[in-house]
């Protein structure tokens, strides 16, 4: 204790000596100790940790399987029998795949809120209470008595609503007795029964949860329902599945028409949850690693310079009596110290680092809302900096106390000698190098696979398109007729607004509503049975006319729905390219009849093809174009509409017209913000934005070190070689063989460093492939553009000690006194 | 005219101050020398007095304050740094007191140093440096390392590196000045042989039992010539 006291002791004082070389230590050490730990604690909470909820291991993620393909969604139906045949669960759980968002009044102003929709024993399934109040009762969530006895079947039980703690305080100011309290939702007064937790979010964002009533139009064949399930203790994972395959197949054998090789696969829900942030997360961890590597070659080539510069005082030590291993202590404490001091400095990146995560990866998706910066932050910087500091300290302490005493002590050197830390500083700066080399390989293709991206083209011109979701309450517009009027006169009125170039209407706008697929044949080949795998499978959408045009996507062939496509009239059709091509090869589908397995319909729908619009992107900027056909939204009503508007104005004042307008038609229904579509396409590829920034951060500041590490590598040999150069000048080198011989040096070393890293990049880069758009893992351009950057700036790096090279004097470097 | 009548370096009025904060320091001061083609020629004098700036700007490594310097045809004045290179390479070999060999270079790179400035073919390059090893006696340790060498022998290495290029002149600054009479001795009788074979020598001493080896001595005190001798010639 008291050796180590003194160690400490000798080594702050040995620091405080040095100011220039402790500080670029810790700023170096801080920067990268900071950083892992920063994108450890995400790390941590996506690979090491399991979702926030008691008992985490056995909760189960359920997902639907077509003939072994895992999806996500359920059916209402099939959810209700696994729940009642599947024993292994001791209690099994729905939500809804998003949340609705509804028209609340009753306000100061219509607004929307987030309703999502649950199975009553969802928040027992997951093991959390309400803060206040009492989560749903079974009767609350039973199904309805009988189809034939109304929509809902709400009339038994009152409707109630559990609230979130957010809404509580945003609604209510948080008072306590909001209990009994009622909301209006859609028209129709429910009671609020209890406040969930702050922070509590299971898959989606929500204002409101709503219990589950099973609706009277709901088939096996519309998979709408995530399942989560609690396994009874002792039952096994294992166990659960083969209990839940044999229900599969019982359904199956019941209901050949939507259950044919259909099943439902079990995983550990935390597993489930983190399966598309896992290669993120491991990426990102990689790149900070790696960065944090490179940081370390950087300070272990400025422990091994100053250990050349103590050579004799380690001479001196030794010729008075200090053992090797007392002073590789001395030395490797010096590091240690210095790594602490970095680790502390670098909690303040780690905090930084923390607080952009969760925004930039999908951290909410797990429930997760904050990282928390706790003991284990701390406790992981800690072990880093002591790692960090021994790894870093320890070669080169034993090199410097390696010396030839005698020859030391002798203080002349006859010969001119670059020093034994040479080679090894090459080495390691070639090291970083060829580490940053892959960080930029990394970088570069996902800054390219992001371009792309960007630059895909969507089959529809986004700028300056904004978009409006309406709702209308069932009560006052009960039927179809009465909602088609509605939007059609709301459509017309907008399209007269100033400022407002065109404007369309849909039910579901790409990017903000996704997915919606329905089974869709020609006649001549009807599907064996209605389940979807065996037809094709498209998505429908339902427009009134001018859609098309107010997308800027262009009509190949036929016409438009039109005005006169309304309820009597035969059913129409536009579909897309890749649908048509997909049912008719090269036919004109003009004219030609689809049927589809139209949602809600008691029968299959038959359409007559009217025309034929250009494939558009749906879901996703990078997906391959998907069949989607759009039907007249007059002859299938749905009461809900969303507003495509492309407007020259300003966005506010579009906003508050726009509200005057409904309000005309009716004042009881909300405007929401408009939404950019623009906005909407940058969320969906804001994953791809993620990983590029993050990636792209982190190589940058690895090049910069490694740029740094080589200019101090080749300053420090240019000083120690001062001499050797002067002794060539007096042998007759020119300025130019002397500039010549020290870039050469250095570049080779570059040089070097990048063909190691084009050797290391193809073989990491393959495992990118999943992450990149339109961009080969090998891409060239990406590889050429990495090293040629690289080398550009080990240029500029080399140029300096370069150039100090010329400056020395050769009657000075040789002065002998 | 005779080959041994010819004059190689020419300093007229020659002087050197150098300046450091604020302090002028006059190292040389209005030096008159000639040396001739075949000389051998001894700078002596306390130390302090010049001998080493002298014989830097003789070997173009630093450039007068005032008067003129002339080597072979060439006045050095209006020279540029590429020429002032060029021109030492061709002309000049050193040999220091501390011998300034390069550790990292073996026995025959070192030597090979002032022929690789020159842009000389391999080949050749390897037959000059074998043939200027054994000038010296050194052929068999060409791919020694420096440090693998006494101090005798590094100076050996140091004079095979100052002839190899064939110069006009060999500058040697207190050449013996490391070494043990023994080996000093060696290296001395190793210049007299050089010179014996018609090279053109100046050496910086203050040993006078050095000095007496060379034809002629200049003394210096205080930065100027105080007096020439000439040594008795010996057989
Ligand atoms: N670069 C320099 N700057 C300032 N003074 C110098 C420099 N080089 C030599 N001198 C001074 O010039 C004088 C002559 O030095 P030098 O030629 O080395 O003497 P010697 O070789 O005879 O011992 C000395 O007084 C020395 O201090
Ligand atoms: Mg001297």
């Amino acid at each position: 204790m008291d050796t180590l006291r003194n160690d400490l002791r000798l080594a702050l004082r040995s620091l405080a000596k040095h100011p220039g070389f402790a500080a670029s230590v810790i700023l170096t050490l801080a920067l990268g100790i900071g950083a892992t730990t920063g994108v450890f604690s995400a790390a941590h909470a996506v690979l090491l940790a399991s979702v926030p909820y008691p008992d985490p291991d056995r909760l189960a993620l359920a997902r639907r399987t077509q003939d072994g393909e895992v999806g996500n969604l359920v059916s209402m139906l099939d959810y209700l029998d696994y729940r009642e045949q599947a024993g292994s669960f001791s209690s099994l759980a729905t939500v809804r795949f998003g949340p609705d968002r509804m028209n609340s009044s009753g306000g100061t102003r219509p607004e929307r809120v987030n309703a999502l929709t649950v199975s009553f024993n969802l928040f027992s399934t997951l093991g959390v209470a309400p803060v206040l109040g009492r989560t749903f009762t079974a009767e609350e969530g039973a199904p309805a008595p009988t189809v034939a006895a109304g929509t809902r079947g709400r009339a038994a039980v009152p409707p109630v609503a559990l609230i979130s703690h957010g809404y509580w305080h945003r609604r209510f100011g948080g008072v306590p007795d909001v209990l009994g309290r009622t909301l209006t939702l859609m028209g129709e007064p429910v009671t609020v029964i209890g406040v969930m937790p702050e922070g509590f979010r299971f898959l989606s964002d929500a204002d409101v949860w709503l219990p589950m009533r099973r609706a009277a139009d709901d088939e096996r064949r519309y998979h709408n329902w995530y399942v989560v399930g609690r396994l009874r203790p002792g039952v096994t994972f294992a166990q659960a599945q083969a209990e839940v395959d044999a229900i599969s197949a019982r359904l199956a054998a019941l209901y050949p028409d939507s259950n044919t090789g259909k099943g439902l696969h079990l995983d550990r829900l935390h597993e489930a949850l983190v399966e598309t942030l896992r290669p993120q997360v491991l990426l990102i961890m990689t790149a900070v690693a790696v960065m944090l590597l490179i940081a370390c070659g950087n300070v272990a080539g400025l422990v091994l310079a100053r250990g050349v510069t103590r050579r004799a005082e380690i001479a001196t030590r030794v010729a008075l009596g200090a053992s090797r291993a007392k002073l590789v202590r001395q030395l490797v404490t010096e590091t240690v110290v210095l790594a602490l001091l970095g680790g502390a400095a670098g909690l303040v990146v780690a905090a930084a680092v923390q607080r952009v995560l969760p925004a930039l990866l999908d951290l909410g998706a797990l429930g997760i809302t904050a990282l928390r910066f706790d003991a284990r932050v701390v406790g992981f910087a800690l072990l880093v900096s002591l790692l960090t500091g021994t790894g870093v300290g320890i070669v080169p302490a034993l090199r410097s106390t390696s010396v030839a005493v005698v020859e030391e002590l002798k203080g002349a050197t006859r010969t001119s000698t670059s020093g034994s830390g040479a080679r090894l500083s090459m080495v390691l700066v070639g090291a970083q190098v060829a580490l940053s080399l892959v960080l930029l390989v990394g970088s570069s293709l996902l800054v390219r696979s992001f371009a792309r991206l960007v630059a895909a083209d969507l089959g529809f011109e986004p700028d300056r398109l904004l978009a409006a979701t309406f709702v209308l309450p069932p009560q006052k517009y009960p039927t179809g007729e009465t909602r088609a009027r509605f939007y059609e006169g709301l459509l017309a009125d907008i399209r007269a607004l100033p400022g407002v170039t065109a404007a369309g209407m849909v039910d579901r706008l790409p990017f903000l509503a996704r997915y919606g697929d329905v089974g869709v044949w020609t006649p001549e080949r009807p599907p064996a049975t209605r389940v979807s795998s065996t037809s094709l499978s498209a998505y429908y959408r339902r427009t009134l006319p001018g859609y098309f045009a107010a997308m800027r996507m262009p009509l190949l062939a036929g016409r438009d729905v039109a005005g006169s496509d309304r309820t009597g009239a035969p059913p129409v059709l536009v579909i897309n390219q890749t649908m048509a091509k997909a049912l008719y090869r090269n036919e004109s589908p003009i004219g030609r009849k689809v049927v589809a397995d139209w949602v809600g319909a008691p029968a299959p729908v038959v359409f007559e093809v009217v025309g034929i619009v250009a494939d558009a992107r749906i879901n996703e900027v990078g997906e391959a174009p998907y069949p989607t056909m759009y039907a007249s939204f007059s002859q299938f009503p749905s009461a809900r509409l969303s507003l495509a508007i492309r407007s020259g104005g300003e966005m506010a004042a579009l906003t508050s017209s726009l509200r005057d307008v409904v309000g005309r038609h009716d004042a009881d229904i909300p405007v929401e913000e408009l939404a950019t579509m623009k906005g909407a396409i940058r969320a969906s590829t804001m994953a791809q934005q993620t990983l590029a920034t993050t990636v792209s951060a982190f190589s940058l500041v690895a090049l910069l070190l490694a740029a740094v590490g080589l200019f101090g590598v080749l300053a420090y040999q240019v000083n120690q070689r001062r001499h050797e150069i002067g002794i060539r000048m007096a042998l007759g080198a020119q300025r130019g063989d002397i500039l010549a011989a020290v870039l050469r040096s250095g570049l080779l070393t570059a040089g070097a460093g990048v063909v190691a890293g084009v050797v290391a990049a193809l073989a990491v880069t393959r495992l990118m492939s999943s992450l990149l758009y339109a961009v080969a893992p090998t891409d060239p351009a990406s590889f050429v553009m990495a090293a040629g950057c690289l080398l550009v700036v080990a240029g500029a790096a080399c140029l300096v000690p370069a150039l100090r090279a010329l400056s020395v004097e050769p009657v000075q470097a040789l002065r002998y006194e | 005219m005779s080959t041994g009548n010819q004059t190689l370096i020419r300093m007229t009025g020659l002087g050197k101050v150098f300046l450091t904060d604020e302090v002028e320091t006059h190292a040389l001061a209005d030096v008159h020398l000639e040396i001739e083609r075949g000389e051998y020629v001894a700078i002596a004098g306390p130390s302090g007095c010049g001998k080493s700036t002298l014989l830097s700007i003789m070997g173009l490594l630093d450039t007068p304050t005032s008067g003129q310097y002339a080597i072979g045809d060439s006045p050095a004045d209006a020279l540029s740094p590429r020429e002032r290179a060029k021109l030492r390479n061709l002309t000049i070999g050193f040999v220091f007191q501390n011998f300034n060999l390069i550790g990292d270079l073996t026995v025959a790179e070192n030597v090979a140093l002032p022929l690789v400035y020159r842009d000389m073919r391999p080949a050749m390059r390897k037959e000059w440096v074998r043939e200027a090893l054994a000038k010296v006696g050194m052929e068999h340790r060409a791919n020694h390392f420096p440090a693998q060498l006494s101090g005798g022998q590094q100076q050996r290495v140091a004079v095979a590196r100052a002839l190899v290029g064939r110069p006009l002149v060999m500058l040697a600054d207190e050449p013996t000045g490391n070494l043990d009479s023994r080996n000093g001795d060696a290296v001395m009788a190793l210049l007299a042989e050089l010179h014996a074979g018609g090279a053109t020598i100046c050496m910086v001493t203050h040993d006078p039992r050095y000095a007496d080896r060379a034809q002629r001595t200049v003394h210096l005190f205080d930065g100027r010539v105080v007096d020439e001798s000439v040594a008795e010639l010996t057989a």
